[in-house]
Protein backbone atom coordinates (compact mmCIF):
# COMPACT_ATOMS: atom_id res chain seq x y z
CA UNK A 1 0.00 0.00 0.00
CA UNK A 2 1.38 3.43 -0.97
CA UNK A 3 0.41 6.46 1.11
CA UNK A 4 0.17 9.55 -1.07
CA UNK A 5 -0.27 13.13 0.14
CA UNK A 6 -2.16 15.34 -2.29
CA UNK A 7 -2.44 19.12 -2.05
CA UNK A 8 -5.92 20.46 -1.33
CA UNK A 9 -7.40 22.49 -4.16
CA UNK A 10 -7.23 22.49 -7.94
CA UNK A 11 -3.74 21.01 -8.19
CA UNK A 12 -4.79 18.07 -6.01
CA UNK A 13 -7.82 17.46 -8.22
CA UNK A 14 -5.70 17.54 -11.37
CA UNK A 15 -3.16 15.21 -9.77
CA UNK A 16 -5.88 12.79 -8.68
CA UNK A 17 -7.23 12.77 -12.22
CA UNK A 18 -3.77 11.94 -13.60
CA UNK A 19 -3.32 9.17 -11.03
CA UNK A 20 -6.72 7.74 -11.95
CA UNK A 21 -5.73 7.72 -15.64
CA UNK A 22 -2.53 5.92 -14.61
CA UNK A 23 -4.73 3.21 -12.98
CA UNK A 24 -4.17 4.44 -9.44
CA UNK A 25 -7.70 5.74 -8.92
CA UNK A 26 -9.11 5.68 -5.44
CA UNK A 27 -12.52 7.08 -4.49
CA UNK A 28 -14.06 10.07 -6.14
CA UNK A 29 -13.13 13.72 -5.94
CA UNK A 30 -16.38 14.59 -4.23
CA UNK A 31 -15.54 12.07 -1.52
CA UNK A 32 -12.20 13.78 -1.07
CA UNK A 33 -13.96 16.98 -0.18
CA UNK A 34 -15.46 15.43 2.94
CA UNK A 35 -13.07 12.69 3.95
CA UNK A 36 -9.49 13.27 4.90
CA UNK A 37 -8.33 9.83 3.80
CA UNK A 38 -9.56 7.71 0.92
CA UNK A 39 -8.30 4.31 0.06
CA UNK A 40 -8.39 1.91 -2.84
CA UNK A 41 -7.22 -1.51 -1.88
CA UNK A 42 -7.33 -2.80 -5.43
CA UNK A 43 -5.06 -0.01 -6.69
CA UNK A 44 -2.86 -0.31 -3.60
CA UNK A 45 -3.05 3.39 -2.73
CA UNK A 46 -4.28 5.56 0.11
CA UNK A 47 -4.70 9.28 -0.53
CA UNK A 48 -4.92 12.09 1.94
CA UNK A 49 -5.48 15.74 1.33
CA UNK A 50 -3.28 18.26 3.12
CA UNK A 51 -2.41 21.92 2.80
CA UNK A 52 -0.18 22.34 -0.30
CA UNK A 53 2.73 23.71 1.72
CA UNK A 54 2.51 20.71 4.10
CA UNK A 55 2.79 17.96 1.45
CA UNK A 56 6.60 17.90 1.49
CA UNK A 57 6.63 17.90 5.31
CA UNK A 58 4.45 14.78 5.42
CA UNK A 59 6.72 13.08 2.90
CA UNK A 60 10.03 14.16 4.44
CA UNK A 61 8.93 12.82 7.84
CA UNK A 62 7.65 9.58 6.37
CA UNK A 63 3.96 10.11 7.26
CA UNK A 64 3.37 9.83 3.51
CA UNK A 65 5.42 7.68 1.13
CA UNK A 66 4.79 9.93 -1.84
CA UNK A 67 3.41 13.38 -2.43
CA UNK A 68 2.49 15.77 -5.17
CA UNK A 69 3.75 19.28 -4.67
CA UNK A 70 4.58 22.42 -6.64
CA UNK A 71 8.21 23.13 -7.54
CA UNK A 72 7.74 26.54 -5.87
CA UNK A 73 7.35 24.87 -2.47
CA UNK A 74 10.26 22.47 -3.11
CA UNK A 75 12.51 25.40 -4.01
CA UNK A 76 11.34 27.48 -1.07
CA UNK A 77 11.63 24.79 1.64
CA UNK A 78 14.24 22.45 0.06
CA UNK A 79 12.99 19.34 1.88
CA UNK A 80 15.20 16.24 1.93
CA UNK A 81 13.13 14.11 -0.47
CA UNK A 82 13.50 12.50 -3.90
CA UNK A 83 11.93 14.42 -6.78
CA UNK A 84 10.95 11.63 -9.12
CA UNK A 85 8.83 13.13 -11.87
CA UNK A 86 7.67 16.40 -13.41
CA UNK A 87 3.89 16.00 -13.76
CA UNK A 88 3.67 19.00 -16.11
CA UNK A 89 0.46 20.20 -14.46
CA UNK A 90 -0.07 23.37 -12.45
CA UNK A 91 2.35 25.15 -14.73
CA UNK A 92 3.24 28.74 -13.93
CA UNK A 93 6.31 30.95 -13.47
CA UNK A 94 8.09 32.41 -10.45
CA UNK A 95 8.56 36.05 -11.42
CA UNK A 96 9.67 39.45 -10.23
CA UNK A 97 6.93 42.03 -10.85
CA UNK A 98 6.70 45.75 -10.28
CA UNK A 99 4.48 48.73 -11.07
CA UNK A 100 4.49 49.58 -14.76
CA UNK A 101 7.37 51.89 -15.54
CA UNK A 102 9.44 50.87 -12.49
CA UNK A 103 13.15 50.61 -13.15
CA UNK A 104 15.66 49.35 -10.61
CA UNK A 105 18.55 51.78 -10.96
CA UNK A 106 20.48 50.11 -8.14
CA UNK A 107 20.83 53.36 -6.20
CA UNK A 108 19.27 52.05 -2.99
CA UNK A 109 18.38 48.82 -1.22
CA UNK A 110 15.59 47.12 -3.20
CA UNK A 111 12.49 46.33 -1.15
CA UNK A 112 11.08 42.93 -2.13
CA UNK A 113 7.75 41.59 -0.87
CA UNK A 114 7.11 37.86 -1.18
CA UNK A 115 5.64 34.74 0.30
CA UNK A 116 8.71 32.93 -1.09
CA UNK A 117 11.39 34.68 0.92
CA UNK A 118 14.07 32.00 0.44
CA UNK A 119 13.63 31.97 -3.34
CA UNK A 120 13.70 35.79 -3.41
CA UNK A 121 16.78 35.92 -1.21
CA UNK A 122 18.69 33.35 -3.27
CA UNK A 123 17.72 35.03 -6.54
CA UNK A 124 18.97 38.46 -5.48
CA UNK A 125 22.07 36.98 -3.83
CA UNK A 126 22.91 35.38 -7.20
CA UNK A 127 22.70 38.85 -8.77
CA UNK A 128 24.70 40.43 -5.94
CA UNK A 129 21.86 42.89 -5.34
CA UNK A 130 21.26 44.15 -1.82
CA UNK A 131 17.61 43.69 -0.87
CA UNK A 132 15.23 44.12 2.02
CA UNK A 133 12.91 41.11 2.02
CA UNK A 134 9.39 41.62 3.37
CA UNK A 135 7.54 38.41 4.19
CA UNK A 136 3.84 38.50 3.27
CA UNK A 137 1.33 35.67 3.42
CA UNK A 138 -1.16 36.80 0.78
CA UNK A 139 -2.32 39.61 -1.53
CA UNK A 140 1.31 40.18 -2.47
CA UNK A 141 0.24 42.41 -5.39
CA UNK A 142 -0.87 45.07 -2.93
CA UNK A 143 2.66 45.71 -1.66
CA UNK A 144 3.99 47.85 -4.56
CA UNK A 145 0.63 49.61 -4.93
CA UNK A 146 0.74 50.79 -1.31
CA UNK A 147 4.45 51.57 -1.39
CA UNK A 148 5.31 48.72 0.97
CA UNK A 149 7.82 47.34 -1.55
CA UNK A 150 9.46 48.22 -4.87
CA UNK A 151 8.93 44.78 -6.39
CA UNK A 152 7.29 41.45 -5.56
CA UNK A 153 8.45 37.89 -6.13
CA UNK A 154 5.44 35.70 -6.78
CA UNK A 155 3.85 33.02 -8.92
CA UNK A 156 2.40 34.24 -12.21
CA UNK A 157 -0.04 32.01 -14.05
CA UNK A 158 -1.87 33.99 -16.72
CA UNK A 159 -0.68 37.40 -15.60
CA UNK A 160 -4.28 38.65 -15.28
CA UNK A 161 -4.01 39.60 -11.59
CA UNK A 162 -0.88 41.60 -12.36
CA UNK A 163 -2.51 43.39 -15.29
CA UNK A 164 -5.62 44.17 -13.26
CA UNK A 165 -3.39 45.86 -10.69
CA UNK A 166 -1.23 47.72 -13.19
CA UNK A 167 1.79 45.54 -12.45
CA UNK A 168 4.14 43.94 -14.93
CA UNK A 169 6.70 41.11 -14.94
CA UNK A 170 10.25 42.45 -14.99
CA UNK A 171 12.14 39.14 -14.63
CA UNK A 172 11.42 35.43 -14.67
CA UNK A 173 13.16 33.39 -11.96
CA UNK A 174 12.07 29.85 -12.87
CA UNK A 175 9.27 27.81 -14.42
CA UNK A 176 7.06 25.95 -11.93
CA UNK A 177 5.02 22.75 -12.22
CA UNK A 178 3.86 19.92 -9.95
CA UNK A 179 6.34 17.19 -8.99
CA UNK A 180 6.05 13.67 -7.62
CA UNK A 181 8.20 13.38 -4.49
CA UNK A 182 9.15 10.39 -2.33
CA UNK A 183 10.48 9.81 1.16
CA UNK A 184 14.11 8.67 0.91
CA UNK A 185 13.83 5.81 3.39
CA UNK A 186 10.51 4.46 2.13
CA UNK A 187 11.94 4.44 -1.39
CA UNK A 188 14.58 1.89 -0.33
CA UNK A 189 11.87 -0.52 0.80
CA UNK A 190 9.16 0.09 -1.81
CA UNK A 191 11.23 1.06 -4.85
CA UNK A 192 9.54 -1.44 -7.19
CA UNK A 193 6.02 -0.16 -6.35
CA UNK A 194 7.12 3.47 -6.44
CA UNK A 195 8.95 3.14 -9.76
CA UNK A 196 5.92 1.42 -11.28
CA UNK A 197 3.68 4.31 -10.21
CA UNK A 198 6.24 6.87 -11.43
CA UNK A 199 6.50 5.16 -14.84
CA UNK A 200 2.71 4.88 -15.26
CA UNK A 201 2.34 8.52 -14.32
CA UNK A 202 5.16 9.38 -16.73
CA UNK A 203 3.21 7.80 -19.58
CA UNK A 204 -0.02 9.72 -18.87
CA UNK A 205 1.75 13.05 -18.32
CA UNK A 206 3.36 12.73 -21.75
CA UNK A 207 0.02 12.05 -23.49
CA UNK B 1 24.10 -8.98 36.11
CA UNK B 2 20.75 -9.72 34.52
CA UNK B 3 19.04 -7.12 36.69
CA UNK B 4 21.69 -4.59 35.67
CA UNK B 5 20.80 -5.11 32.01
CA UNK B 6 17.12 -4.70 32.84
CA UNK B 7 17.56 -1.08 33.89
CA UNK B 8 19.09 -0.12 30.55
CA UNK B 9 16.94 1.66 27.97
CA UNK B 10 16.74 0.14 24.50
CA UNK B 11 19.06 2.88 23.28
CA UNK B 12 21.68 2.05 25.88
CA UNK B 13 21.36 -1.64 25.10
CA UNK B 14 21.81 -1.00 21.38
CA UNK B 15 24.92 1.07 22.10
CA UNK B 16 26.31 -1.78 24.19
CA UNK B 17 25.53 -4.33 21.48
CA UNK B 18 27.26 -2.17 18.88
CA UNK B 19 30.26 -1.78 21.20
CA UNK B 20 30.43 -5.55 21.66
CA UNK B 21 30.26 -6.03 17.89
CA UNK B 22 33.06 -3.55 17.25
CA UNK B 23 35.26 -4.72 20.15
CA UNK B 24 34.95 -8.32 19.02
CA UNK B 25 36.48 -7.37 15.67
CA UNK B 26 39.40 -5.61 17.33
CA UNK B 27 38.18 -2.01 17.28
CA UNK B 28 39.11 0.08 20.32
CA UNK B 29 37.25 3.02 21.78
CA UNK B 30 38.64 6.46 20.99
CA UNK B 31 37.85 9.62 22.94
CA UNK B 32 38.35 12.70 20.79
CA UNK B 33 38.47 16.15 22.36
CA UNK B 34 35.16 17.99 22.65
CA UNK B 35 36.16 20.91 20.45
CA UNK B 36 38.49 22.00 17.71
CA UNK B 37 39.62 25.39 16.46
CA UNK B 38 36.92 27.06 14.43
CA UNK B 39 39.24 27.57 11.44
CA UNK B 40 39.74 23.80 11.13
CA UNK B 41 36.05 23.42 10.32
CA UNK B 42 36.08 26.52 8.15
CA UNK B 43 38.80 24.95 6.01
CA UNK B 44 36.74 21.76 5.65
CA UNK B 45 33.34 23.30 5.15
CA UNK B 46 32.45 21.30 2.05
CA UNK B 47 32.72 18.07 4.04
CA UNK B 48 30.41 19.36 6.78
CA UNK B 49 27.81 20.66 4.29
CA UNK B 50 26.85 23.28 6.87
CA UNK B 51 28.91 26.19 8.06
CA UNK B 52 26.87 26.85 11.19
CA UNK B 53 28.76 25.86 14.34
CA UNK B 54 28.54 26.56 18.04
CA UNK B 55 31.57 28.74 18.67
CA UNK B 56 33.21 30.22 21.75
CA UNK B 57 36.48 31.92 22.68
CA UNK B 58 38.98 29.81 24.58
CA UNK B 59 40.83 31.38 27.51
CA UNK B 60 43.75 32.25 25.22
CA UNK B 61 41.40 34.06 22.83
CA UNK B 62 41.31 31.41 20.09
CA UNK B 63 37.94 30.91 18.42
CA UNK B 64 36.84 27.34 19.08
CA UNK B 65 33.85 25.25 17.96
CA UNK B 66 31.95 22.35 19.45
CA UNK B 67 32.46 19.31 17.19
CA UNK B 68 29.95 19.06 14.35
CA UNK B 69 31.64 15.85 13.21
CA UNK B 70 34.05 13.26 14.61
CA UNK B 71 35.62 11.75 11.48
CA UNK B 72 37.45 14.99 10.59
CA UNK B 73 39.04 15.12 14.06
CA UNK B 74 40.06 11.47 13.88
CA UNK B 75 41.61 11.87 10.42
CA UNK B 76 43.54 14.89 11.70
CA UNK B 77 44.58 13.72 15.15
CA UNK B 78 45.10 9.95 15.13
CA UNK B 79 48.68 9.10 14.22
CA UNK B 80 48.71 6.12 11.91
CA UNK B 81 52.53 5.74 11.68
CA UNK B 82 52.44 3.42 8.70
CA UNK B 83 50.28 0.91 10.55
CA UNK B 84 46.58 0.19 10.87
CA UNK B 85 44.27 1.84 13.42
CA UNK B 86 40.88 0.35 14.17
CA UNK B 87 38.77 2.71 16.29
CA UNK B 88 35.23 3.40 17.32
CA UNK B 89 33.69 6.31 19.19
CA UNK B 90 30.48 7.24 21.00
CA UNK B 91 30.17 11.02 20.96
CA UNK B 92 27.77 13.93 20.79
CA UNK B 93 28.06 16.25 17.83
CA UNK B 94 26.41 19.64 17.42
CA UNK B 95 24.64 20.63 14.22
CA UNK B 96 21.68 22.76 13.15
CA UNK B 97 18.51 20.67 13.25
CA UNK B 98 16.21 20.02 10.30
CA UNK B 99 14.30 23.27 10.81
CA UNK B 100 17.56 25.21 10.60
CA UNK B 101 16.46 27.39 13.50
CA UNK B 102 18.16 25.63 16.43
CA UNK B 103 21.20 23.52 17.17
CA UNK B 104 20.78 19.89 18.11
CA UNK B 105 22.95 17.59 20.12
CA UNK B 106 23.20 14.44 18.04
CA UNK B 107 24.37 11.20 19.60
CA UNK B 108 26.63 9.36 17.22
CA UNK B 109 28.50 6.11 17.29
CA UNK B 110 31.08 5.52 14.62
CA UNK B 111 33.76 3.19 13.46
CA UNK B 112 36.91 4.15 11.57
CA UNK B 113 39.68 2.04 10.07
CA UNK B 114 42.74 4.09 9.14
CA UNK B 115 46.18 3.62 7.62
CA UNK B 116 47.11 0.42 5.83
CA UNK B 117 43.57 -0.36 4.76
CA UNK B 118 43.47 -3.30 2.38
CA UNK B 119 40.69 -5.26 0.73
CA UNK B 120 39.98 -7.40 3.77
CA UNK B 121 39.65 -4.33 6.06
CA UNK B 122 37.33 -2.66 3.54
CA UNK B 123 35.11 -5.76 3.38
CA UNK B 124 35.19 -6.02 7.17
CA UNK B 125 33.94 -2.43 7.63
CA UNK B 126 31.15 -2.94 5.09
CA UNK B 127 30.17 -6.15 6.85
CA UNK B 128 30.20 -4.34 10.20
CA UNK B 129 27.89 -1.67 8.78
CA UNK B 130 25.61 -4.46 7.62
CA UNK B 131 25.73 -6.21 10.99
CA UNK B 132 25.14 -2.95 12.86
CA UNK B 133 21.93 -2.48 10.90
CA UNK B 134 20.93 -6.07 11.59
CA UNK B 135 21.19 -5.39 15.32
CA UNK B 136 18.14 -3.12 15.08
CA UNK B 137 16.01 -6.24 14.52
CA UNK B 138 13.91 -4.51 11.87
CA UNK B 139 13.93 -4.77 8.08
CA UNK B 140 16.94 -2.79 6.87
CA UNK B 141 18.73 -1.78 3.69
CA UNK B 142 22.41 -1.09 3.22
CA UNK B 143 22.89 0.96 0.04
CA UNK B 144 26.28 1.27 -1.61
CA UNK B 145 27.72 3.58 -4.19
CA UNK B 146 31.22 4.48 -5.37
CA UNK B 147 32.34 8.04 -6.11
CA UNK B 148 34.47 6.91 -9.05
CA UNK B 149 31.55 5.38 -10.94
CA UNK B 150 29.78 8.62 -11.87
CA UNK B 151 32.92 10.75 -11.75
CA UNK B 152 34.50 8.28 -14.20
CA UNK B 153 31.49 8.59 -16.47
CA UNK B 154 31.53 12.38 -16.23
CA UNK B 155 35.22 12.35 -17.16
CA UNK B 156 34.58 10.15 -20.17
CA UNK B 157 31.75 12.49 -21.22
CA UNK B 158 34.17 15.43 -20.76
CA UNK B 159 31.85 17.29 -18.39
CA UNK B 160 33.86 20.18 -16.89
CA UNK B 161 34.20 19.94 -13.12
CA UNK B 162 32.48 23.30 -12.52
CA UNK B 163 29.27 21.92 -14.06
CA UNK B 164 29.24 18.70 -12.07
CA UNK B 165 27.89 20.16 -8.83
CA UNK B 166 24.52 21.03 -10.37
CA UNK B 167 24.32 17.58 -11.99
CA UNK B 168 25.12 15.84 -8.68
CA UNK B 169 22.39 17.88 -6.98
CA UNK B 170 19.78 16.48 -9.37
CA UNK B 171 21.25 12.99 -9.09
CA UNK B 172 21.03 13.09 -5.27
CA UNK B 173 17.34 14.01 -5.58
CA UNK B 174 16.78 11.20 -8.15
CA UNK B 175 15.47 13.99 -10.34
CA UNK B 176 15.75 12.84 -13.99
CA UNK B 177 13.95 15.86 -15.49
CA UNK B 178 16.22 18.26 -13.61
CA UNK B 179 19.28 16.24 -14.66
CA UNK B 180 18.26 16.39 -18.34
CA UNK B 181 17.65 20.11 -18.13
CA UNK B 182 21.00 20.80 -16.42
CA UNK B 183 22.89 18.51 -18.81
CA UNK B 184 21.21 20.19 -21.78
CA UNK B 185 22.13 23.64 -20.49
CA UNK B 186 25.73 22.43 -20.05
CA UNK B 187 25.83 21.46 -23.73
CA UNK B 188 25.98 17.68 -23.21
CA UNK B 189 24.88 15.63 -26.23
CA UNK B 190 21.59 13.73 -26.18
CA UNK B 191 23.36 10.35 -26.10
CA UNK B 192 25.64 11.55 -23.31
CA UNK B 193 22.69 12.82 -21.30
CA UNK B 194 20.78 9.56 -21.77
CA UNK B 195 23.79 7.53 -20.63
CA UNK B 196 24.40 9.75 -17.60
CA UNK B 197 20.72 9.54 -16.64
CA UNK B 198 20.70 5.75 -16.92
CA UNK B 199 23.85 5.36 -14.80
CA UNK B 200 22.92 7.99 -12.22
CA UNK B 201 19.39 6.71 -11.66
CA UNK B 202 20.55 3.11 -11.37
CA UNK B 203 19.45 1.58 -8.07
CA UNK B 204 18.11 -1.70 -6.77
CA UNK B 205 19.14 -5.11 -5.44
CA UNK B 206 22.91 -5.47 -5.74
CA UNK B 207 23.41 -8.38 -8.13
CA UNK B 208 21.12 -7.10 -10.84
CA UNK B 209 22.08 -3.44 -10.42
CA UNK B 210 25.81 -4.26 -10.61
CA UNK B 211 25.28 -6.27 -13.79
CA UNK B 212 23.54 -3.28 -15.31
CA UNK B 213 26.20 -0.93 -13.96
CA UNK B 214 28.91 -2.99 -15.61
CA UNK B 215 27.12 -2.73 -18.95
CA UNK B 216 27.22 1.06 -18.74
CA UNK B 217 30.95 1.31 -18.00
CA UNK B 218 32.86 3.57 -20.40
CA UNK B 219 36.35 3.38 -18.91
CA UNK B 220 38.60 1.49 -16.52
CA UNK B 221 37.75 3.87 -13.67
CA UNK B 222 34.08 2.89 -13.79
CA UNK B 223 34.93 -0.80 -14.09
CA UNK B 224 37.21 -0.58 -11.08
CA UNK B 225 34.42 1.08 -9.10
CA UNK B 226 32.01 -1.76 -9.92
CA UNK B 227 34.65 -4.36 -8.98
CA UNK B 228 35.34 -2.66 -5.67
CA UNK B 229 31.64 -2.68 -4.77
CA UNK B 230 31.37 -6.34 -5.77
CA UNK B 231 34.33 -7.28 -3.58
CA UNK B 232 33.07 -5.25 -0.62
CA UNK B 233 29.63 -6.88 -0.53
CA UNK B 234 30.76 -10.41 -1.30
CA UNK B 235 28.89 -12.81 0.97
CA UNK B 236 26.20 -10.37 2.16
CA UNK B 237 22.49 -11.14 1.77
CA UNK B 238 21.42 -9.70 -1.56
CA UNK B 239 17.89 -8.76 -0.50
CA UNK B 240 19.07 -6.20 2.04
CA UNK B 241 22.01 -4.83 0.04
CA UNK B 242 21.21 -2.26 -2.62
CA UNK B 243 23.23 -0.30 -5.13
CA UNK B 244 22.29 3.36 -5.39
CA UNK B 245 24.44 5.76 -7.39
CA UNK B 246 22.42 8.75 -6.16
CA UNK B 247 24.29 8.63 -2.83
CA UNK B 248 26.46 11.71 -2.80
CA UNK B 249 30.03 12.03 -1.53
CA UNK B 250 32.27 15.05 -1.94
CA UNK B 251 35.34 14.01 -3.96
CA UNK B 252 37.60 16.28 -1.94
CA UNK B 253 37.11 13.81 0.92
CA UNK B 254 35.63 10.57 -0.36
CA UNK B 255 37.68 8.39 -2.64
CA UNK B 256 35.74 5.18 -3.17
CA UNK B 257 32.84 3.34 -1.58
CA UNK B 258 29.90 5.22 -0.05
CA UNK B 259 27.50 3.62 2.42
CA UNK B 260 23.99 4.52 3.54
CA UNK B 261 21.85 2.57 6.01
CA UNK B 262 18.07 2.63 6.35
CA UNK B 263 15.63 1.02 8.78
CA UNK B 264 12.01 0.43 7.90
CA UNK B 265 9.68 2.79 9.72
CA UNK B 266 12.30 5.52 10.26
CA UNK B 267 12.04 8.71 8.27
CA UNK B 268 15.78 9.41 7.96
CA UNK B 269 19.07 7.71 7.23
CA UNK B 270 20.43 5.83 10.27
CA UNK B 271 23.95 5.09 9.04
CA UNK B 272 26.33 6.72 6.59
CA UNK B 273 29.98 6.51 5.68
CA UNK B 274 32.53 5.57 3.08
CA UNK B 275 36.16 5.48 2.04
CA UNK B 276 37.87 8.79 2.67
CA UNK B 277 41.47 8.47 1.49
CA UNK B 278 41.30 12.00 0.05
CA UNK B 279 40.47 13.44 3.47
CA UNK B 280 43.48 11.60 4.94
CA UNK B 281 45.67 13.16 2.24
CA UNK B 282 44.23 16.57 3.06
CA UNK B 283 45.12 16.05 6.71
CA UNK B 284 48.67 15.10 5.75
CA UNK B 285 48.23 11.45 6.70
CA UNK B 286 49.63 8.50 4.81
CA UNK B 287 47.34 5.63 3.91
CA UNK B 288 43.64 5.20 3.38
CA UNK B 289 40.57 5.16 5.58
CA UNK B 290 37.05 3.81 5.68
CA UNK B 291 34.38 4.19 8.32
CA UNK B 292 30.76 4.90 9.09
CA UNK B 293 28.61 6.64 11.68
CA UNK B 294 25.41 5.34 13.25
CA UNK B 295 22.94 8.07 14.23
CA UNK B 296 21.83 6.69 17.58
CA UNK B 297 18.76 8.89 18.06
CA UNK B 298 17.36 7.73 14.73
CA UNK B 299 18.64 4.18 15.14
CA UNK B 300 17.15 3.60 18.59
CA UNK B 301 14.32 6.13 18.67
CA UNK B 302 10.75 5.76 17.55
Amino acid sequence: MLNIALPKGRLGEQAHELLTRACYGGGSLSDMGRKLVIESESAGVRYFLVKPSDVAIYVEHGAADLGIVGKDILEEDRPDVYELLDLKIGRCRMCVAAKKGFEDDGSSVLRVASKFTNIAERYYASLGREVDIIKLNGSIELAPLLGLSDVIVDIVESGKTLRDNDLTVIAEIMPISARLIANKVVYQFKSAEINELRDSLGVVTND
Amino acid sequence: MESLLEVLSSGELTTLRLRALFEERGYRRYHPSRFEEYRFYLENQSFLKNEQLITFNDLDGRLMALKPDVTLSIAKNVSVNGGLKKLYYIENVYRPNATGRNFSEIRQMGLECLGKVGRSETSEVVRLAYESLRLAEAPFRLSLSHVRYLSGLMRSLRIPSQLRGALYENIAAKNPHGLRETAGAAGLSQEGTALLEKAAMLSGPATEALREARGLCRNAEMERAVEEIERAIDGLDDLSVLIDFSIRGDEDYYSGLLLCGYLQGKSRIVLSGGEYDNMMKKMGQKGGAIGFAVYLDEFCGR
